[in-house]
């Protein structure tokens, strides 16, 4: 039974961490209808930059992560602005392989400028523990879970409550009618795609001290974000969240009933069937879908 | 936007056109330079340890090429080209073969590369020098024109699994038989293929399997793997895992309270010196089978603290780890034969080095050499190592041992 | 439109006649490995190019028809002797049936969904590929022996290769261009171009769509087996990678998606920069991989409907202009001029 409890809380701890890396994702699909292939690079980018905060003038991770963000919201505007935004009428072809040449791109030049060396922070709390009974809850793991949740529930107040949010969502609803209406749609676009590349930025901060950073460490994590983006439903933040928690789940427990071997192709069929089934995602309100050929 | 775009490719193709200038090519008018093809992957998922091999290849010719050459002043130089797969590893084979001549190849740290570039080097008749990478296979196609100074995969687990037999079961006070083992392993060709040798190896030597658990290189959570492991509890658990899942499987260990008594890591990302940067104090006490490193005894290793201080010289940076150290002894073995040839004949070369022999305990490795007929080096052997005090230490064998075993591990609980 | 077909048939039977000669010229071994590489990756972007360019599946998860292939001639030779030409056979068929049971299904779904669904279909068949050791060996890999003869289809020497490589290259063309210049290729097209309207017009789209993927994935098993042969060792790790889809697509979408020679201009243009940039900067590490990725960027937000649409299109334009600057003191025959072209 505790066996099992721990199972769960890992899966759902594990889970946090997959709904933090896929917030930033789901906000630039929702909005930009684009996927970003380039995304787990984001995330290596943000991990190397808190890294080097952390080994020039000692910054914790957790200290440094405001500036991580602000610097990849920089970027991912930056990315924006020369690779994006000229694409962004062209067919779905050319946005995935622009992306893709991005995170080649991105990845060799971490190769170039910081060798193929794994980078690790030293932390006092790295692998501290809170224990409930027989049952362990990592620290760092918790503190990115509850962090996803926070981002979740403010992106979702901010979404719903401020003017800017509101555009963001009318952009993400219905484009022309968003244009008609006087939302700068293209400067939406940029925001929309700044601050999802902010939160990946977070999240390369939150999880510097639980994992490692080396030039292809994306390739970790990208394909599950997309999973779990899709499994939520788009453009949902909530359906995200759940949706990381979802595969969390799913991985550790397959892992134990099935084999550890096989716990990534568990989730990956689940995924297909998903896709098949209920292809608008699990928690997703189903609107704006029909745009990137969903229905 | 165009004119911004083409104004940065201008600029990366100047930086690049100035990067690639190599440095090597001036060299002197009138000596000799013989070639040598270095196959290694540089980029992609297997770009630290490839690099960290050529690197030790590297400094051996650096070094000869020093100390006069080779045959009476002739000059070696690396052709060094990047092989991350095993379709780049024959294109580039063929590219080295035949575009710049080259009668003798070196590498390659991979198991598939190493694969894929001898068949090339096979079919034209180019020697294919192995240093690093372990699946028997390499060896055990019979190939006229390939030689191994590594040891294979199977002598890995064949050690593990005597280590545990003859110290291991002492050390705890048990009997053999009783002891349960169990293996943690990444399912890529490297860690299926020790794992399939540590159990044939531990069912002939009757010891008790008592789990086995293969899980993705790419996993990012290894929870369910350490709770099974908890479940099964073994006395020994054997791994065989890369970097990154290394660091999370004892990052999860100590997290979840895993504790094994004994633990022997082989090679890969236990051997890292980066392993031991990210887990710090954690790592002390586990076991790791692997090629030689740097805490040994020095009497055993003639040549080792040279290297040691000519790879600080060279990288400013003390070694990532023992695979450098293995490919410069087995460069260095290379360019004696070379030196007795006197010139880059495969057959000939191949001749000389089944009748090259060295005793062990002569090189900076203290692997001895002698080749068998499939070009097996048969002195070369893994060594037993214990983290002690942040530094991997060879406790076993005897000969080249430095420090004596503490086994077992302290529980997480007894830490401070 | 009878003249324009008889002039590029002409252009074909120029260009393998010239293919042909090649190796009678062409010595030098790496030489020829490129060559042969060159005509795999069209073959294979070229079977890939029949889901995604005519009928506009775009699928990421090539690698595993590719892979299929190659694992089922290579276990039927080395558990059963089976010759690797009725391993093809094999291959084909297993390959065709896979297809459609995961192409059935995914079709529902659109645009970057479906490339999504091929991805994580092409994941699971590799992490089923490894822990299924007992068929496939698992991660171990499989080396196969090396038994020159044509039977086996191994040989000692690049030329046969070659011939091999570029006989599936022109089966996958012939199969290509009598698609294109079929009611199929139309009804594919228009299923790409809007399958709504395609819907209302009658085309039956899941049929179709199917006949495209079965032939799709029936010629990428073929190419598969061709490569097992070729490297002679096989892993899941390399034949399952979704990096290979990836610069299989790349191939056929620099060259020019939808297009009969576009795979093949591609393949002639990327594997030897691929080749060049990796011998020009082996200087420093991942600096060949850095270029080749902006260039990736540079082409397809340039030129995105691939190189051979666009140089067709500049060049049909060329031709209006002067047609119209001809016919701009005759009036009434402006309209023709522009129409030459259309067909592309």
């Amino acid at each position: 039974m505790t066996q099992f409890a721990q199972v769960v809380i890992s899966g759902i701890l594990v889970g946090g961490i997959y709904a933090l890396i896929s917030m930033g994702l789901n906000l630039i699909l929702g909005v930009v209808r684009i996927i970003n292939f380039a995304h787990g690079e984001f995330l290596m980018i943000a991990m190397y930059i808190s890294f080097l905060l952390y080994s020039t003038w000692g910054l914790d991770p957790y200290v440094s992560a405001p500036i991580v963000a602000l610097a990849l919201f920089v970027f991912g505007w930056l990315v924006h602005r020369v690779i994006i935004q000229p694409i962004l009428d062209t067919s779905a072809t050319v946005k995935i392989f622009a992306t893709l040449g991005l995170s080649i791109t991105l990845q060799n030049f971490a190769l170039m400028m910081w060798n193929a060396d794994y980078r690790t922070v030293q932390t006092a709390y790295q692998t501290t523990v809170i224990r409930m009974g027989e049952v362990a809850v990592s620290v760092p793991r918790l503190i990115a879970f509850l962090v996803a949740v926070l981002i979740s529930l403010g992106l979702f107040l901010f979404l719903k409550y401020t003017l800017t949010g509101k555009a963001i969502r009318a952009v993400a609803m219905e484009k022309r009618a968003a244009a008609l209406a006087g939302i700068p749609v293209k400067r939406i676009y940029l925001l929309a795609f700044g601050i999802g590349s902010g939160l990946v930025g977070l999240a390369g901060s939150l999880l510097m001290p639980i994992y490692y950073v080396f030039p292809t460490v994306g390739t970790l994590f990208v394909l599950t974000a997309f999973v779990v983006v899709v499994l939520g439903g788009m453009g949902s933040m909530f359906g995200a969240f759940l949706g990381g928690l979802l595969i969390g789940l799913v991985e550790a427990l397959a892992g134990v009933w099935i084999s550890p071997g096989l716990k990534e192709a568990v989730y990956f069929a689940i995924f297909i069937l998903v896709l098949l089934f209920r292809p608008s995602g699990l928690f997703s309100l189903g609107k704006g879908s029909e745009e990137v050929g969903l229905k | 936007m165009k004119r911004w775009l083409s104004f940065l490719l201008t600029g990366l193709i100047a930086l690049t056109t100035a990067c690639s200038g190599s440095p090597a090519a001036g060299g002197g008018g009138e000596k000799e330079v013989l070639q040598i093809g270095a196959l290694y992957p540089l980029t992609g998922s297997s770009a630290l340890l490839g690099d960290e091999s050529y690197r030790g290849a590297e400094l051996a010719v650096k070094l000869r090429n020093q100390n006069g050459g080779v045959a009476g002043g002739k000059t070696v130089e690396l052709v060094k080209t990047d092989a991350p797969d095993a379709n780049a590893a024959q294109a580039e084979a063929d590219r080295l073969i035949t575009q710049k001549g080259v009668k003798l190849i070196l590498g390659s740290y991979s198991s598939s590369i190493s694969f894929a570039a001898s068949e090339v080097t096979e079919r034209n008749g180019v020697l294919y020098w192995e240093l690093g990478a372990v699946s028997d296979q390499v060896t055990e196609r019979g190939y006229k024109y390939v030689i191994r100074t590594n040891p294979p995969a199977s002598h890995f687990s064949k050690i593990e699994i005597d280590y545990i037999k003859d110290v291991v079961a002492e050390k705890l006070g048990k009997n053999p038989s009783d002891l349960r083992i169990g293996i943690v392993h990444e399912d890529s060709l490297y860690g299926t293929t020790v794992a399939e040798f540590v159990k044939k190896y531990a069912e002939e030597a009757n010891l008790k399997l008592a789990t086995i658990q293969p899980y993705n290189l790419k996993s990012v959570d290894l929870s369910s793997v350490v709770l099974n492991v908890k479940e099964a509890k073994p006395d020994v658990l054997i791994g065989v895992s890369y970097l990154n899942d290394a660091i999370l499987f004892w990052r999860q260990a100590k997290e979840l309270g895993l504790d094994v008594p004994v633990f022997i890591g082989t090679g890969g990302g236990h051997t890292m010196s980066d392993f031991q940067k990210a887990l710090g104090k954690d790592v002390d006490g586990i076991l790791n089978v692997d090629f030689p490193q740097y805490e040994i005894n020095k009497e055993y290793t003639p040549g080792l603290d040279d290297f040691v201080k000519l790879y600080k010289d060279t990288y400013g940076e003390e070694p990532r780890s023992g695979h450098s150290l293995a490919n410069f002894m087995g460069t260095n073995v290379l360019l004696d034969v070379i030196d007795q040839v006197g010139d880059i004949d495969p057959d000939k070369l191949r001749e000389a080095a089944m009748n090259y022999k060295l005793e062990p305990g002569k090189s900076a490795t203290g692997w001895g050499i002698q080749f068998d007929e499939k070009g097996q080096n048969k002195l070369g052997q893994p060594y037993v190592h214990q983290w002690i005090d942040g530094k991997l230490v060879v406790v076993w064998p005897k000969g080249a041992a430095l420090k004596d075993v503490t086994l077992p591990m302290p529980k997480w609980s007894e830490r401070q | 439109m009878k003249r324009a077909v008889t002039k590029s048939t002409l252009l074909w039977l120029l260009v393998l006649l010239i293919a042909l000669l090649i190796p009678v010229v062409v010595e030098n071994k790496f030489y020829m490995h490129t060559l042969i590489l060159i005509l795999f990756y069209a073959a294979v972007s070229g079977s890939w190019n029949i889901l995604a360019g005519y009928a506009g599946q775009l699928s990421l998860g090539h690698a595993i028809f590719f892979g299929l292939g190659a694992y089922t001639s290579t276990l039927l030779f080395m558990n059963g002797g089976v010759s690797p030409w009725i391993g093809m056979c094999a291959a084909l068929a297993l390959c065709m049936l896979v297809g459609a049971c995961i192409g059935y299904p995914c079709f529902r779904l659109k645009g970057p969904f479906f490339t999504l669904a091929t991805l994580a279909f092409s994941e699971v068949i590799r992490l089923v590929a490894s822990f299924w050791k007992e068929l496939t060996n698992g991660a171990v890999g499989l080396n196969i022996p090396f038994q020159a003869g044509f039977s086996n289809l191994m040989f000692r020497g690049k030329e046969p290769y070659y011939y091999i490589a570029l006989g599936v290259l022109c089966l996958v063309i012939a199969v290509t261009y009598w698609i294109d210049r079929s009611k199929m290729g139309a009804y594919l097209i228009a299923i790409r171009e809007n399958e709504e309207a395609a819907d209302a017009l009658g085309i039956p789209i899941t049929r179709y769509k199917l006949y495209a993927v079965l032939i799709s994935s029936g010629l990428a098993g073929i190419t598969g087996v061709f490569y097992a042969q070729y490297i002679l060792f096989i892993e899941p790790e390399a034949m399952f990678n979704v990096n290979f889809s990836v610069q299989v697509a790349l191939i056929s979408i620099i060259g020019g998606m939808g297009t009969v020679a576009g795979p093949v201009l591609g393949a002639v243009l990327m594997i030897p920069l691929n080749e060049l940039l990796r011998s020009a900067f082996s200087g420093l590490n991942g600096l060949n991989f850095f270029l080749y990725g902006i260039v990736l960027i540079l082409v397809v937000s340039f030129i995105p409907n691939g190189i051979l649409p666009t140089l067709r299109g500049w060049l049909s334009k060329k031709r209006a202009n002067r047609h119209s600057q001809l016919t701009q003191a005759i009036p009434g025959t402006q309209k023709g001029g522009g129409q030459v072209d259309s067909a592309n």
